[in-house]
């Protein structure tokens, strides 16, 4: 075998080590403009395994509420836009400081029926002031209960994040996913709340808080 | 029992099930993987990753589910590798990664995968570039991907064989073994780290002064690790297949 053969070995085997590298969760084929290809992605695995069927989704309706838009700014209104003056002055050049993501919170619940089933999953674009960790308990669960999708619910497993808000699922699709993965995890983690967040994080970008709670009735 | 999440201080944790109603407390940290794989099982399986372990050992015994699970786990890599690979052309990576997962369900489903001589991560790998190389072909390029890099490695992953793909899968796995120490392939530290390097485009130059020695000594050192890889590969029957050539170590 040439070293030819042995350095693409090599690099093989490090870009195989590397598959295993957890992705962030906002997988490409999960962003809005691919949803076609999530959905053909997902009607291949149907014969094989369904995505968003783990024994949650495929009967489990997911809700997504979301807040009211913010209103926007009014556009400039009749006539054409007038030119800016230009001053004959020098103007300083003014370096700008690299503008922050904008920071939104996401908070999904899965409700679980008697039957241990998953009967739905709800998300709520929430609109907490400061930081996820200084939201009080009570306000999230709150928010996550809001408008309800099941009325008696066995167990609520409640899932907050905060980061900036292209990192937030923001379509169905990632929704699903997330929810999809996050749920798999569940399973294998008895309803224990410390398990599942910490599987969580694996599907969730760096840059995101992540709280879980568990409600049992 | 306190736990703690990125950014969040640490809160008590509790909200098993049969606690009354109410708030359960905030929560996030390291636990332990689950457990609930036959011990004598699991006992037997390679120490590689368990929960891929877990997930693949399902996932052949035909649970769609588990493969679903396998799917989320390495599918965004996967995909990234494409992504790479294909220069970004996301609709060519999607059919790749499309092709990749029906024939490593297929494989599973026919037996075709060893856990016992590749982690499902590399026989995934090794799929995917299997399909990569067809459509290279397919394409008109793999002449060329074979004259310019690793002829050997490429005619392997265009051989029509069925067991090629295993082959490729378990030799990747012979040398990720090698790499990470796992396996004594009698590579030190330093030669593990000079393969990684050199692969990754670091030159004579740079490794020498990283290692303190001159050019040629670095080189000497290169080339020794790649001959103790090579003698180890050869000792387990690997030889890379060449056009037009019968590799004595085939299966």
């Amino acid at each position: 075998m040439n070293d030819k053969d042995l350095s693409a070995l090599i690099r093989m085997a490090m870009e195989a080590e590397r598959l295993e590298e957890p992705a962030p969760l906002r997988l490409t084929w999960a962003r809005p403009e691919r949803e076609e290809t999530a959905a053909r992605l997902r009607t291949m695995v149907t014969g094989i395994a369904t995505l968003a069927a783990a024994a949650c989704l495929g009967f489990a309706a997911l809700v997504w509420m979301k807040p009211a838009s913010p209103t926007q700014p009014l556009a400039h209104q009749g006539g054409a836009t007038p030119a800016p003056e230009v001053s004959e002055a020098t103007v300083p050049v003014v370096e700008l400081a690299k503008a922050e993501p904008e920071v939104g919170s996401v908070i999904m619940a899965v409700f679980r029926d008697a039957d241990d089933r998953c009967s739905c999953i709800q998300i709520n674009e929430a609109d907490f002031k400061g930081r996820l960790s200084e939201v009080g308990q009570a306000e999230i669960l709150r928010t996550a209960l809001a408008n309800a999708c099941h009325e008696n619910p066995r167990q609520v497993l409640v899932i907050a994040m905060q980061g900036p808000r292209h990192e937030l699922p923001s379509t169905t699709a990632e929704a699903e996913l997330l929810a999809a993965a996050i749920h798999e995890e569940a399973n294998s983690c008895a309803d224990d709340a410390m398990c599942i967040s910490s599987r969580a994080v694996a599907y969730i970008p760096s840059s995101v808080t992540v709280l879980t709670s568990t409600m049992a009735y | 029992m306190t736990a703690s999440a990125r950014g969040v201080p640490g809160n008590n944790f509790s909200g098993r099930r049969g606690t009354p109603p109410g708030p359960a407390g905030m929560s996030s940290i390291a636990f332990p993987m689950p457990d609930d794989l036959p011990q004598p099982l699991a006992a037997s399986l390679p120490k590689r990753d368990q929960s891929l372990q877990h997930l693949t050992l399902r996932a052949a015994q035909g649970d769609q589910e588990a493969f679903a699970a396998l799917h989320q786990r390495l599918g965004g890599g996967l995909h990234r590798l494409f992504m790479e690979r294909t220069g970004g052309r996301t609709e060519l990576a999607d059919d790749f990664c499309q092709k990749t997962w029906v024939a490593v369900w297929q494989a599973l489903e026919g037996g075709k995968y060893d856990p016992e001589r590749a982690a499902i991560s590399t026989f995934v790998y090794a799929v995917g570039y299997r399909v990569w190389l067809q459509h290279m072909r397919s394409a008109g390029r793999a002449r060329a991907h074979l004259d310019a890099a690793a002829p050997g490695m490429a005619a392997l992953g265009l051989s029509e064989d069925p067991a090629a793909g295993s082959r490729l899968a378990e030799m990747i796995q012979i040398v990720r073994d090698c790499l990470s120490g796992k396996i004594d392939c009698g590579l030190s530290e330093e030669e593990r780290w000079i393969l990684r390097a050199s692969t990754s485009g670091v030159t004579d130059r740079d490794l020498a002064k990283r290692l303190g020695v001159a050019a040629s000594t670095a080189n000497t050192r290169k080339q020794a690790a790649y001959d103790k890889l090579r003698r180890h590969l050869e000792k387990l029957g690997h030889r890379a297949e060449l056009p037009g050539q019968n590799d004595a170590g085939g299966e």
